[in-house]
């Protein structure tokens, strides 16, 4: 399957790019946000934001996106660690069932959440 | 040496130092123009007529030594583009230099019985007024450099561009930046109209010489200057090379974009194709490219963020500065340009010929709806500039922006709130912003809800994203602190480094009791927040405005926007809550 990746920041350098970088990514079925990342080299602490199409699966410092699957089609847009959504900005955006669970029960209005792993 | 009030009467060419009174001494910035326009602005006058001021404030650490990021100047008086009190505020040189007068505030009244034009120096010996009939007409580029060429020590020139002389209700207030370009715009809600119908077409000022800013406590000040300091600095989105520092503003194009909430030709989505070619990187990999130009630029002495830029073309001359997200999202993608070049010239021409940016690029985008050009068309978008420049009708209707143009062309797909076009953030995609685009007091604004640490303001750390509960509370805390904020002088992006960082929210206060000599907790924050609110929701009261008022336009309640198919649904009473609390007690 292929996916249409977006990547955002440093990251985008271990894909060729500068500061972003969009390209088509052949996957096997089944795959997971963290085999996106290892294709490229990336590591979990390297990211930040994830979107899976322009739904919010992952904020900085929380890594709840890398078991989330992708499919056929998606398009995935990947952020380097250092950038801010301010809640201001971000509150009632959709996100994944996962990052909503954990957001209603802990501190979503920081940057980053304080007692993120 | 106490601060004092610096009234300037234009009707009889006066300018008088008045001690601070009792009810004003603990204002600063928003706070204090909000509190003069309360007091002495009736706010059923015609925001063009003769009893409308507008008043200048900087922050309350305003020019104090080495405060960071502290350079912002507060623009007050009732708006002729929503008929309700606005601040608006800007950097640039004059926030630090009209405090190291010794001036609180400056207060612009009357207009010349003589029917003429007058720029105003303001130094250490007093105010002269001169002659400005050979400035009329002149765009702010050619007016900052004409002041510095005039009056020596490199002077903060706060200015209008041809559009504020023709009492435009887009008109922005110009300041010049440390390399004197303009380009720091109090730009939202049209003061440049309420300082063109005092027919002042600038204000020099010089702080050579003056008596600088008492500060009342200096260990207080001192220890909160490094605490806010090292949270500036230590902060992955405000430290060097961080995300605000290398990509500007900017860095939020990308971000929106694939949250789904970018607004999009007009408004009419929350995805934009061209997104990427118009964001901060963007920007980053053409001064890189093109070896000219910078990012992590100063908007003025002593910040330490340094977001701003300086963009250039494809031959290394520069063409504006600074390029920012709203910038580039009013001029780009809610006109479909995907073009940072033309969005570059658009802002030069914004900047020079004295418009909102955010403003123009809707109005713009109004245009393309109304089909006076396609979508996309980056030429003709350009052109447009010229009919303004040349002061066609069609220019006059464009520079007084979105609902003056939409009403005149028929559009009813109009994205204002209270008259003010909305920032770049869709309400539909993003519900918690709409709450403070329905409610705030100076219409759709998207610097109106910037937050500090949950504990401290009261609110809990839970938020729960699928319900409205607590939502409204939440925007008012926001609207709260960013009205203390405003007050202080500091760039609202200290938000961020205060909301993460404990020690940063401390020494932020800190800063603040110690140069007025308070006793100040984080607790205080909030309600000194509310005190000014107060004032600005009970003026637009008395200027005719309800909760009717407080709402998200209609085409948004029954338009479902591409790519999540959502409609604005927050029940009304949700919105009413934010300020119910004005009336209580």
């Amino acid at each position: 399957m292929k996916i249409e990746l977006a990547l955002y920041g440093s990251i985008a350098r271990k894909a060729g790019g500068r500061h972003i970088k969009v390209l088509e990514v052949e996957l096997p079925d089944g795959a997971r946000v963290r085999d996106v990342l290892d294709k490229f080299g990336i590591q979990p602490e390297e990211i930040g934001l994830v979107f899976i199409n322009a739904v919010l699966h992952d904020l900085p410092g929380l890594h709840l996106s890398l078991d989330d699957e992708v499919h056929d089609g998606d398009h995935v847009g990947i952020f380097a660690e250092d950038y801010v959504w301010p809640y201001h900005y971000r509150g009632g955006a959709p996100m994944s069932p996962k990052l909503a669970e954990y957001t209603s029960t802990h501190d979503y209005l920081r940057h980053r959440p304080r007692d993120a792993a | 040496m106490a601060r004092k009030i610096l009234r300037i009467n234009m009707t009889d060419l006066t300018a008088k130092y008045e001690d601070i009174p009792e009810k004003w001494a603990m204002w600063a910035g928003r706070g204090l123009t909000s509190s003069i326009i309360y007091d002495e602005v009736d706010p059923t006058c015609h925001p063009l007529g003769p009893n409308n001021k507008l008043v200048i404030a900087p922050g309350w650490v305003s020019g104090t030594p080495a405060a960071p990021s502290s350079g912002r100047t507060s623009f007050g008086g009732k708006s002729p583009l929503t008929g309700t009190i606005k601040e608006a505020n800007s950097g640039g040189l004059s926030s630090q230099k009209i405090a190291r007068l010794g001036i609180a505030a400056i207060i612009l009244e009357g207009q010349p019985k003589d029917g003429k034009w007058y720029y105003i120096h303001i130094d250490k010996d007093g105010v002269t007024f001169h002659d400005a009939s050979d400035l009329l007409g002149k765009g702010m580029e050619e007016v900052d450099r004409i002041m510095w060429e005039r009056h020596p020590n490199k002077p903060a020139v706060i200015g209008i561009g041809p559009v504020g002389e023709r009492l435009a209700s887009n008109a922005g207030i110009s300041v010049n930046d440390p390399e004197n370009n303009p380009g720091r715009y109090a730009g939202r809600g049209g003061l440049g109209a309420v300082m063109g119908a005092r027919h002042v077409k600038a204000i020099v000022v010089d702080d050579k010489g003056g008596p600088g800013v008492e500060i009342k406590n200096m260990d207080l000040f001192k220890q909160g200057r490094k605490k806010l300091t090292n949270a500036i600095l230590s902060h992955d989105i405000t430290k060097k090379g961080g995300g605000l520092n290398a990509y500007g503003t900017d860095v939020l194009m990308n971000i929106i974009n694939e949250a789904g909430g970018l607004p999009t030709r007009n408004f009419s989505s929350g995805q934009f194709e061209g997104a990427a070619k118009i964001s901060g990187e963007m920007i980053a990999e053409m001064v890189e490219k093109r070896k000219a130009g910078m990012t992590g630029h100063a908007c003025h002495p002593g910040c330490v963020i340094q977001c701003s830029n300086i963009y250039p073309g494809p031959d290394g001359k520069i063409i504006a500065s600074p390029i920012e997200y709203e910038t580039a999202f009013a001029l780009g993608a809610n006109c479909g340009i995907d073009d940072l070049d033309f969005v570059a010239k658009m802002t030069k021409e914004c900047n020079d010929l004295g418009l909102d940016t955010i403003e123009m690029g809707n109005t713009i985008a109004i245009a393309m709806e109304a089909g006076l050009l396609e979508f996309g068309d980056k030429e003709k978008a350009l052109a447009l500039f010229d009919e303004i420049r040349n002061d066609t009708p069609l220019g006059r209707i464009l520079s007084n922006g979105v609902e003056a143009t939409a009403k005149v062309f028929g559009v009813h797909r109009v994205p204002t709130v209270k008259g003010q076009s909305m920032p770049a953030y869709e309400p539909r995609a993003i519900k918690g912003i709409g709450f403070t685009y329905a409610t705030s007091t100076m219409g759709a604004d998207h610097t109106s809800g910037y937050t500090i640490a949950p504990e401290i303001l009261g609110t809990g750390q839970k938020v729960d994203p699928l319900t409205y509960e607590g939502k409204a509370e939440l925007s008012l805390a926001f609207q709260a602190t960013t009205a203390f904020i405003d007050s202080t002088g500091y760039c609202l992006f200290i938000a961020f480094p205060i909301l993460d960082i404990q020690e940063g929210f401390e020494g932020m206060v800190e800063t603040v009791a110690g140069v007025m000599g308070w006793d100040l907790s984080g607790d205080d924050v909030v309600e000194i927040g509310k005190e000014i609110l107060k004032k600005e929701r009970l003026f637009n009261e008395k200027a005719g405005f309800t909760n009717a008022d407080d709402r998200i336009p209609e085409f948004m309640r029954y338009e479902p926007l591409p790519p999540h198919n959502v409609v604005w649904d927050v029940p009304d009473e949700e919105l009413d809550k934010v300020y119910a609390w004005v009336h209580e007690s």
